[in-house]
């Protein structure tokens, strides 16, 4: 031991008070006392370390029996255990790892521990300076696993630091291991529960919660489901645990109504599933949830679609609206609410058809689609009369997009109407910035908005209260 | 250092006078009293805000001073802590030890950091376990490799070179970066962690009270020590020191004083006969 191997003065910027230095001289003297002092606490022949020897070993073993109480999931005992026996006891680094049926296996290290493949998957319990003992058994061949300590003094392994510590995390771990075994049973049932309560709106939040319990099923480590439906848009994966997509696993592919499809994969410890996890009837419950969810929005969006402009009629527009308003209130999110009339559309019927009017209608839905976002709700209201609710926009958000509506609107109707006939549109815009306000009421105030627009000149939006009124050019 | 080292360096002991008070207090057949030997000792501190702090205990929040923590764990844990910190001196005679004065700068900071505390109305136990760990970096990278740790504190010494950039040269780290990431991993609160990697920056660069304190008490336990351990260019003169705090109109020398109070009473708990 070495109490005085460096000095570190550094010359002094500048000055020191005067004072009375009564620590000063008291903390003079420390180093000096210290060093005496350890000399006689390492003496080989002095009591201290057959008590401290004692004491540790009791205080180990009686930190370890308060983790019993600590409702703990497996792989937190682990951890707790080496966090325990690292507390109590000096040494350099210490190591928990064992296999149970049905759970993955549990590899757990405290400090540096030597392994040949340099992960926990594969630790070396043969070093010099290792102590371990079986966990759950008497030796190599009938344990399920062990506990091990490096670099502890040999005063302490020989009073059977290792061996006592062993024995109290087998007699807790059988309850714990019964615990994670039940809580991977109950995890089939759950998973079964979600897949049939699957909404016809489900998204990638609901498909998350799905396969993350498949990942807590006996055995799994972990999953994925690939999803590709048209309303996606695009392929969507979830995923839980760790994927090793190179690592044996079992896939299940299923195809479903309307050019759908949905790809299960499970990653499952030793590579196969054990017999009872249910998977296949949760794979099968699951495509069954989403091809009915697939019909009702296949069969919704026929009974929610303008059969002249393809885009939502009116019922889809009060539903998009109402699905705003639930969100604003879920998430505190704000969002814009359009109503858009085409300016002298009478007269476009009375001068060049019906048919050009339609024309009009249909070219003027695909205006709308030209520039809103895939979430944004178009829907014909009625007539010539447009509903748009954006969800997630403020103020600023609708302004430039009512611009670009302005902006929009002539270009493509032109294709329906000679040269000289412009087709403008006037836009009332009403943003609910508080989630308590009703959606009818602020429907309401885009419609006053809008005709606010149509009587101060046409060809422009304006903002409903606070009173901006933005000319549209 | 690598990883191997920094494991072993985290191993950290206690003070010998606190060892010895320690095992006293183990002897006794009831009322042992470990809780001020663990408010003054650093491995102690560590070990026991560690434990305190571990992922397994949920705490909703970390727990920032010593006598927090040992009111959470409770008696029997903390004797575990003590007994086990004990024996890692006792039985470890290969032990490196401590860089020369660690303790004396550790407690003269703590004793200087809970004073200045005290003055701003700020939490006093806190400031007291930062301050006694303000240089907890210095210490690992000794027990990390003693031999390098000497010859950086020559050429720090002998040469007058800044302590962080010949610590970077040398080590590849400085002490603050290696104490506070280690406090980190340890799961101290960021405050405290904060409060560490700032306590040789320029005062401008402190962005809280906490390290505000610990900053002003580390240059102050300083000048209590008669070690100073600070960069060239550092403030040093306590008057500018109680400015920077914002307690300018304060007196130098009471404050001084106060803090020579305080690591007396420390020397006394650590001393005290415990037959």
């Amino acid at each position: 031991m070495n109490l005085a191997t460096s000095a570190r003065p550094l010359p002094a910027q500048d000055l020191r008070p005067s004072r009375p230095a009564s620590a000063t001289r008291a903390l003079a003297e420390l180093d000096g006392r210290q060093a005496g002092l350890l000399l006689s606490l390492q003496d080989p022949a002095s009591l201290h370390a057959e008590m401290l020897t004692a004491l540790m070993i009791s205080n180990s073993l009686l930190e370890l029996s308060r983790l019993a109480s600590a409702r703990l999931s497996l792989l937190e005992f682990a951890r707790a255990t080496l966090t325990t026996i690292a507390q109590c006891a000096p040494l350099d680094a210490c190591a928990l790892v064992f296999t149970a049926p049905d759970i993955p296996p549990v590899q757990c290290v405290s400090g540096d521990w030597p392994s040949p493949t340099g992960d926990l998957s594969n630790l070396s319990f043969d070093a010099a300076d290792v102590a371990w003992s079986p966990v759950f058994g008497t030796d190599r061949d009938n344990a399920i696993g062990y506990l091990g300590v490096r670099g502890a003094p040999a005063a302490i392994i020989d009073a059977g630091l290792v061996v006592r510590a062993s024995e109290q995390v087998s007699s807790m771990l059988g309850m714990l291991i019964e615990a994670e075994r039940l809580r991977r049973a109950a995890a089939s049932a759950r998973a079964m529960e979600l897949v049939s309560a699957l909404g016809d709106e489900f998204g990638e939040s609901e498909l998350h919660e799905i396969v993350s319990t498949i990942q807590t099923l006996p055995g799994a480590e972990a999953a994925t489901i690939l999803l590709e439906i048209p309303r996606f848009g695009g392929p969507m994966i979830v995923e839980a645990g760790e994927v090793n997509s190179d690592a044996p696993h079992t896939e299940r592919i299923d195809s479903i109504e309307r050019s759908a499809a949905m790809t299960l994969r499970v990653w499952w410890t030793g590579g196969s599933p054990p017999t009872d996890t249910r998977l296949d009837d949760i794979a099968e419950r699951l495509k069954a949830s989403i091809g009915r969810a697939e019909q009702t929005a296949a069969l919704r969006s026929e009974v929610e679609t303008d059969e002249l402009t393809r885009i939502g009629n009116r019922r889809r527009g009060s539903r998009a609206l109402a699905q705003a308003s639930a969100r604003a209130r879920r998430a505190g999110e704000e969002y814009a609410v359009f109503m858009m009339d085409l300016d002298k559309f009478k007269s476009v019927n009375d001068e060049f058809g019906h048919e050009a009017g339609d024309e009009v209608l249909r070219l003027f839905a695909q205006a709308i689609e030209a520039v809103v976002r895939g979430y944004d709700v178009p829907a014909r209201w009625g007539g010539e009369e447009f509903l748009l609710v954006c969800p997630g926009t403020g103020r600023d958000g609708a302004q430039a997009l009512a611009r670009r509506l302005l902006e929009k609107t002539p270009v493509m109707c032109s294709a329906a109407l000679p040269p000289d006939r412009l087709q403008t549109v006037s836009i009332g815009i009403a943003v609910c910035e508080n989630p308590t306000v009703d959606p009818m009421a602020l429907l309401r105030q885009a419609d006053q908005a809008m005709y606010s627009a149509k009587t101060t000149g046409r060809n422009r939006f304006v903002l409903a209260d606070p009173g901006i009124a933005a000319p549209g050019r | 250092m690598n990883a191997r080292t920094l494991s072993r360096a985290q191993l950290l002991p206690t003070q010998p006078l606190i060892a010895a008070a320690v095992l006293a207090e183990l002897a006794k057949e009831n009322e042992v009293e470990l809780t001020p030997l663990a408010e003054i000792d650093p491995a102690l501190t560590i070990a026991v805000m560690a434990a305190a702090n571990a992922p397994h205990l949920r705490q909703a929040r970390r727990v920032a001073s010593v006598r927090q923590a040992m009111v959470l764990l409770g008696a029997n844990a903390v004797e575990a802590i003590a007994t086990c910190r004990t024996a890692a001196l006792v039985l470890g005679p290969d032990d490196v030890g401590f860089p020369t004065g660690y303790w004396v700068r550790s407690i003269t900071a703590a004793a200087a950091s809970a004073v200045l505390a005290g003055r701003l109305g700020l939490n006093v136990d806190e400031a007291f376990t930062c301050g006694l760990l303000h240089d907890v970096g210095d210490l690992l990278l000794f027990r990390g490799d003693p031999e390098m740790h000497a010859v950086v504190s020559g050429r720090i010494a002998t040469n007058g070179r800044p302590i962080l950039a010949t610590e970077k040269s040398m080590f590849g780290r400085t002490h603050v970066e290696v104490g506070a990431d280690q406090l980190e991993r340890w799961f101290f609160p960021e405050r405290i962690v904060r409060a560490v990697r700032s306590h040789h920056a320029p005062a401008e660069a402190l962005t809280d009270s906490l390290s505000r304190v610990v900053w002003g008490g580390h240059r102050l336990g300083a000048i209590i020590a008669g070690q100073p351990q600070l960069g060239a260019g550092e403030v040093t003169n306590p008057t500018t020191v109680l400015k920077v705090l914002g307690l300018g109109s304060e007196s130098p020398d009471r404050i001084l004083a106060d803090a020579d109070r305080r690591v007396n009473t420390i020397i006394e708990i650590a001393s005290r006969d415990r037959s």
